[in-house]
């Protein structure tokens, strides 16, 4: 009867443990990507928040023009896990900063393709996509990754 | 009519520019309708209760190779007016540089909400920020060059700004009107600004702003004064909570020849008080007051009176883009006295 228990309280243990494993290697990534003259090659989690919400405009005299792709479910996911917000309240800020200020939202475009062409040919242009969608393209480089769960 | 087609050509045009998928033009709009009735006097209008179109603003800004252009545009009662329109330049964070008419950095009401009353915490704004149509007593709308910027400090956000303007005058209806195309006198208005938010309280903002600008205008007998405006505005706001206060000093230097000339300070403020419930309910109370000198020449042209205002209200979010508004109203202007009641369901598009 003890084994019974033991037994139980091992597989249970086991299971919990593979679970976990799992779960951090299946968590998808996001990648803060680019173009290549960007001023810079890294960046904070913070400052990306920053430029999505219109606060931060320029960078090293450089105009920053934030984009992102039209697939609500990336969008979801970033909005939720990098800028700490819901949809409808990101959306909201976003009506009310562009009246305010005259600071426009970032760009949607169609695809990831789509979205990464755009940033390879635009000065400034930042974005984000999943990590397995950047192939190395000459035109954009990589910023940050974000873990951003299942 | 001809303003309805030109309003209506406009409409086609910004939408095509918003369409467009070469530049990066964004479009907005807002709308409202209204229900009001007072207990005031004898005008059967208020009395008996009215619905109310409210007005169709149309919103459009973009950038166009590095330059910025935004407008606003306010359709009411068959008529458009352009109520901002600008262009400029923003060279950093720390400095942008716009020009055309925008809204006066005076408090800090009257650059968050424009004239859009989705965003607008309450149904009418207070009365010592209303705007120039509504027989307001501050120049809000401006005309002129605007050199504004943010920076992070140790301290906090610092937000700062400093414009030139062609400073209003008093048109012959006796209400204050900016110079949208030439100035009627040569004494410019000067208007500085400056807000803190300190890191170590999320969600509190300080802000100063002043104002200086030579005011000449109205019927017959013209007013001739010199304004200056002082303004203090304080915000705080939480996930719950949200107060937001403002006051202004208004002094205006008389410089007709009239034996009786001088200097006379007004002033007028407001507080409001919000409770926010899971993002939808919102119980609001807001209490404004303006207190003037009756021998100001300046406000005797203008037919301003003493009003002390409070008002209850409700704010109900039906989602992010749509809000219903009901208030009371218990207001005191000069010897008379009454409540109002008023209704409103604003959109934003």
């Amino acid at each position: 009867m003890k084994f019974a228990k033991l037994g139980f309280v091992v597989g249970l243990i086991t299971l919990l443990l593979s679970c976990t494993l799992y779960a951090r290697a299946s968590a998808r990534e996001l990648a803060i990507i680019a173009n290549k003259d960007y001023p810079l090659n890294s960046i904070s989690a913070s400052s990306v928040k920053d430029i999505y919400l219109g606060e931060k405009i320029s960078e090293g005299g450089v105009r920053v023009k934030p984009m992102e792709q039209r697939d609500e479910a990336i969008k979801k996911r970033f909005i939720e896990k990098v800028m700490g917000s819901t949809v409808d309240g990101y959306k909201a800020y976003w009506i009310k900063k562009f009246f305010q200020e005259g600071v426009t939202p970032p760009t949607a475009k169609g695809t990831p393709s789509e979205l990464i062409d755009a940033i390879s040919n635009t000065g400034g242009a930042i974005g984000y996509v999943w990590v397995d969608d950047v192939k190395g393209e000459a035109g954009v480089k990589v910023l940050l990754k974000i873990e951003v769960g299942n | 009519m001809r303003n309805i087609t030109s309003g209506i050509i406009l409409l086609i045009t910004i939408l095509i520019l918003s369409a467009s998928s070469g530049h990066a033009f964004e479009f907005n709009g807002f709308a409202d309708i209204n229900f009001k009735k007072s207990t005031e006097g004898v005008l059967a209008a208020a009395r008996n209760g009215s619905f109310a179109l409210g007005a169709m603003d149309l919103y459009f800004a973009g950038t166009l190779e590095d330059i910025d252009i935004m407008t606003e545009l306010l359709v009411s009662e068959g008529r458009i007016s352009v109520h901002r329109l600008n262009i400029g330049y923003t060279f950093s964070d720390a400095l942008r540089f716009r020009v055309g008419r925008f809204h006066a950095p005076l408090g800090l009401w009257n650059t968050s909400y424009h004239h859009g009353q989705q965003l607008q915490p309450t149904i009418e704004r207070p009365e010592i920020i209303k705007f120039d149509f509504e027989n307001g007593v501050l120049p809000l709308h401006v005309v002129g060059g605007y050199l504004s910027g943010r920076v992070l400090t140790t301290a906090g956000t610092v937000e700062y700004g400093a414009s030139i303007d062609n400073g209003p005058t008093i048109n012959t209806s006796n209400r204050l009107a900016p110079n949208n195309t030439s100035d009627n006198n040569n004494g410019k208005g000067i208007l500085l600004h400056v807000a803190l938010s300190p890191d170590m309280v999320e969600g509190f903002k300080a802000g100063v702003s002043g104002y200086k600008s030579r005011i000449q205008g109205g019927t017959s007998p013209v007013v001739d004064v010199n304004l200056t405006v002082l303004g203090a505005a304080l915000n705080y706001s939480t996930a719950n909570i949200d107060l937001a206060t403002e006051y202004f000093s208004i002094k205006n230097e008389d410089n007709s020849t009239a034996a009786n000339a001088g200097s006379n300070t007004s002033n007028g403020y407001f507080v409001l008080a919000r409770y926010i419930f899971k993002d939808k309910w919102i119980p609001y109370l807001l209490y404004d007051k303006i207190s003037i000198k009756a021998e100001d020449p300046y406000f005797d042209k203008l037919g301003t009176q003493d009003v002390t205002k409070t008002t209850v209200g409700f704010r109900y979010n039906i989602n992010y883009r749509s809000c219903i508004k009901g208030e009371i109203r218990s207001v005191e202007r000069g010897t008379n006295d009454w409540s109002e009641y008023g209704v409103q369901w604003a959109l934003a598009f």
